[in-house]
């Protein structure tokens, strides 16, 4: 139990840092947004960002967990 | 999900597209849809956008113009109704695409909006569309004609502002998607007029390099990517924007070497 948590505990960090890393060079406001690449698509057939362009786009990155 | 869905009820039909992408698998996905009942498009992806967007905490969003640039980005729940409609201000909606216009569109999703440009006016001209049809092809001639004009005004008060390397891109883009077109010729010109100044010059070069080695190192860790930023560091870019934004990103990685 506590094996697992230390290794649990030690994937947070990891990826704590990973995230971190890319932080630094995160998209800021003004730069060209970041084109996705769809796999599975609920509520829209096939659908990417240069669709969509010409529109206004509110664009979010979520999970559920 | 709930501030969202009420986004796009509000601002759909004016032009606001609500997209939300989740790295998770689709079984995980479809509960969550299930459950909340997002009526705006959700989607699995297979690329990694967190990591391409560089953020680190769950949910975060992005208000992204109609020529895919970020104009804010944050946690969703702050993102007021007030921010959307001096979006909405600054900028002009596409219409919608028929299906009488798929060469014009094919053509503007390949960044050909002269092209496209001289495709609408044509199917306008030749006066056989259907009155939707008809109207929403004017909409997009005026928007194709209206872009180019605009996105020009921006970069000259870029150019004004000191931001060069803005200026200098967006003069660029234009030229390149208005290839042949008039509003291609006068890309060129102030492109080419903005950097017959020396210092802007080097601040476009500066510019440039920093967006190569800012790309180069998205994959990096933090001690191979201060090594790649090393250059943008050297005393001949100390004064330009490029140069100070590239010594604040070898600040952060160095805090981040250091923890």
């Amino acid at each position: 139990m506590l094996l697992r948590r230390s290794s649990l505990l030690a994937l947070a960090l990891v990826t704590t840092l990973c995230l971190a890393a890319g932080v630094a060079r995160a998209a800021d406001v003004g730069d060209v947004a970041p084109e996705f690449e769809g796999k599975d698509f609920f509520n829209c057939d096939s659908l990417s960002l240069k669709e969509l362009r010409g529109r206004l786009i509110l664009f979010e990155l979520f999970s559920t967990g | 999900m709930v501030h969202l869905n009420e986004l796009h009820e509000k601002y759909g039909e004016q032009g606001l597209s609500v997209v939300a992408v989740s790295k998770q698998d689709r079984s995980t996905v479809a509960k969550f849809i299930e459950e909340f009942q997002p009526v705006y498009p959700t989607i699995c992806e297979k690329s990694d956008s967190m990591r391409a967007y560089g953020r680190s905490s769950f949910p975060s969003a992005f208000l992204i113009d109609t020529n895919g640039r970020i104009l804010w980005l944050g946690h969703p729940g702050d993102l007021s109704n007030a921010k959307i409609d001096e979006a909405f201000e600054s900028t002009k909606i596409l219409p919608a695409w028929p299906a009488a216009m798929k060469a014009v569109k094919k053509a503007f999703l390949k960044d050909k909006y002269a092209d496209a440009l001289a495709k609408v006016t044509k199917e306008i001209e030749k006066d056989r569309l259907e009155e939707d049809d008809a109207t929403a092809a004017a909409g997009i001639q005026v928007w194709l004609e209206w872009y180019g004009a605009s996105a020009l005004e921006g970069a000259a008060k870029e150019a004004e502002e000191g931001k060069v390397y803005e200026a200098a891109t967006t003069y660029e883009h234009v030229a390149q998607v208005y290839k042949k077109h008039g509003l291609a010729k006068q890309a060129d010109a102030a492109l080419k007029e903005l950097l017959s100044d020396p210092d802007h010059k080097l601040e476009f070069k500066a510019g440039e390099k920093l967006a190569k080695i800012m790309e180069a190192i998205k994959e990096l860790k933090p001690k191979k990517a201060l090594k790649k930023l090393g250059p943008m560091l050297a005393k001949k870019y100390r004064e330009t924007a490029a140069g100070k934004k590239a010594e604040k990103i070898a600040e952060a990685l160095e805090a981040e070497l250091a923890r």
